[in-house]
């Protein structure tokens, strides 16, 4: 079990750590002469044309070409490294925010619990969608007014890519919310904190040495099990266009591109199949990894190895 | 509040040999639920007109039925819960009137043991910071060497050896952690110990143990302690007192053996027939 869980974290992450690699690379542009760049995996059958074309390049295209001739293989790894950072970033966001929020709203009770909370509820009635698309576009519009296109391109895709992390950081930090002041009120009932009180224990003493450390099981737990749930609303925002923007790769994007390209008369089925493999592999280890690390971390399951 | 107090011999300390705690018409109400839908649920008194003396070294039994207010009165005095009205006066001074100060020397006077000793430790610290930590928070010891060691020799007297410091509370038993419970709440040797059933989560055999233990700890440090239980043999053994509570008063208090073989209240006669081990 234990051993399953490690092979499938390595596999999660190993385009991951590659793409910091790919990162460096600039991927191959040349002059565009229409759709003539595209190439199907290396592996798959090449016809004359393509195989003169892939010797005069001294190249080998793992999982082919897109319509610029630019490596879909690279591509797919600077994609991953953009996918999952903006998604483990954007789950750290949801993890500080919402530990915060629960812990507070647990800690002090009573009325002030009741109106965070009812506020927690009405932004789970919200679309999430439709609040990150508002808040995605919203903040493009005011960074253009505010900058007026003086920004570089660089700068552009940075704010752009900052968006993006507080809208999703900023709409998914509710479930954790709701889970930590669940388990801080179960704590708060605890003997042991009664006890604190009794030795009389300062407050900030109580929260860090006795609330804190019972709270890390169920915040590693759920920050795991957020991290895929980030990638995936990364990736679909890219997909629909919102999310990272074109000359940068992300998973979501790629596999828009890709889809484009499926026609009838010469698909190029290869820009659709391999982001979306990916993407799906590494939701799948992820979500893994994070069941795995709540039964480990579960008090009450005895520690099988 | 000065640390020559700390060092009791037997009740001599005490310059008017008064009661060391006096809790006067305590009561604790918990207000009804005030729901949006539906009427106001009442007002839910848990202990009502409380009254009684503790007197230094003596043991006063708190004993009656599950929630007839033993607990509340235990956490009440402790100011673990807040009292609705009524005072709580240890050796002389309201507690009520304390400042944040005076309270935590109040802290250090008074400590209780819980009744689940699984619960009442934290999982994730080790015996050696539990039981040093009311060190730390009072500033006790000269260095943290002096707070260990202090901590060990009082895990030895409670009859843990002292390399369980090192250790996580799960991998003890239940007497061991009320054993360990017990040499926490000692460190600030305090002169008052609420007992809050000690016992009744322990299995029959440990349940004598930890008794005598606690008989041991009261004649050498010469605590004063509030025994609440609900279980009439043990209160015979350890009392020299009886208080029989009832729907959150006081119906019965007396000395332990008037109470016992001559009870004056229908309740208290009530309580003594249903358990077999007394009769």
């Amino acid at each position: 079990m234990t051993l399953a869980i490690i092979v499938l974290a390595c596999l999660a992450t190993t385009p991951w750590a590659l793409g910091w690699i790919g990162d460096g690379g600039t991927p191959p542009y040349r002059d565009a002469e229409l759709d003539a760049y595209f190439l199907p995996p290396a592996w798959g059958g090449h016809d004359a044309a393509e195989q003169g074309r892939l010797e005069a390049e001294a190249a080998l295209h793992l999982l082919g070409t897109d319509n610029l001739g630019r490596d879909l293989f690279t591509r797919c790894l600077l994609g991953g490294t953009i996918s999952l950072g903006v998604g483990f970033a954007a789950a750290l966001i949801s993890v500080i925010l919402g530990t915060l929020y629960g812990a507070i709203a647990g800690a002090v009770g009573g009325r002030v619990d009741a109106v965070m909370m009812r506020i927690v509820d009405v932004l789970y009635g919200l679309p999430y969608i439709l609040l990150v698309v508002l808040l995605a576009v919203g903040a493009d519009a005011v960074i253009d007014q505010w900058a007026g296109g003086e920004l570089s391109s660089g700068k552009r895709t940075a704010l752009n890519v900052l968006t993006l992390l507080i809208a999703i950081g900023g709409v998914s930090w509710l479930t954790m919310a709701r889970v930590i002041r669940g388990q801080v009120m179960s704590l708060k009932a605890q003997p042991f904190m009664e006890a604190t009180r009794a030795i009389g224990a300062p407050i900030h003493r109580q929260f860090f040495r006795h609330l804190l450390p019972n709270l890390v099981g169920p915040i590693v737990v759920y920050a795991t099990l957020t991290v895929p749930q980030a990638v995936l609303q990364e990736s679909f925002l890219s997909f629909l266009g919102i999310g990272i923007q074109a000359p940068l790769p992300s998973w979501g994007n790629l596999a828009a591109a890709g889809l484009s390209e499926l026609n009838t008369v010469n698909p190029r089925w290869w820009l659709l199949l391999f982001p979306s493999l990916l993407l799906g592999v590494t939701l799948l280890a992820l979500n893994f990894v994070g069941e795995g690390l709540r039964e480990a971390l579960d008090p009450r399951s005895g520690r099988s190895k | 509040m000065t640390d020559a107090n700390g060092t009791t011999t037997q009740n001599t300390e005490s310059p008017t040999d008064g009661p060391i705690l006096t809790v006067d018409k305590l009561c604790v109400r918990f207000s009804g639920r005030q729901s949006v839908f539906g009427p106001r649920q009442a007002d839910f008194h848990a202990v009502r007109d409380v009254s009684f003396q503790l007197k230094h070294g003596e043991t006063l039994g708190l004993v009656g039925e599950s929630g007839c207010g033993k607990t509340t009165t235990g956490r009440a005095i402790l100011r673990l819960i807040e009292p609705t009205s009524g005072s709580v006066c240890f050796e002389g001074k309201d507690t009520s009137a304390h400042t944040g100060a005076q309270r935590r020397a109040l802290r250090r006077s008074m400590q209780i043991v819980f009744q689940d000793p699984a619960g009442a430790l934290n999982p994730r610290m080790r015996i050696g910071d539990i039981v040093t930590e009311p060190m730390i928070v009072h500033r006790i010891g000269d260095s943290k060497k002096d707070q260990r060691q202090r901590a060990a020799s009082l895990l030895e007297r409670c009859g843990v050896s002292a390399d369980a410091m090192k250790r996580r509370p799960h991998e003890f038993s239940g007497g061991q952690r009320q054993r360990i419970v017990i040499a926490r709440a000692l460190t600030l040797s305090p002169t008052l110990l609420v007992c809050d059933e000690p016992t009744s989560a322990l299995d029959v055999s440990v349940q004598s143990q930890i008794l005598n233990l606690l008989k041991d700890l009261q004649r050498d440090m010469g605590l004063s302690m509030l025994f609440i239980s609900h279980d009439m043999a043990v209160i015979r053994h350890m009392c020299d007192r009886i208080a029989v509570m009832h729907g959150g008063s006081i119906v019965e208090i007396g000395p332990r053996d008037r109470v016992i073989e001559s009870p004056q209240e229908d309740y208290t006669r009530r309580l003594l027939d249903a358990v077999p081990s007394v009769a």
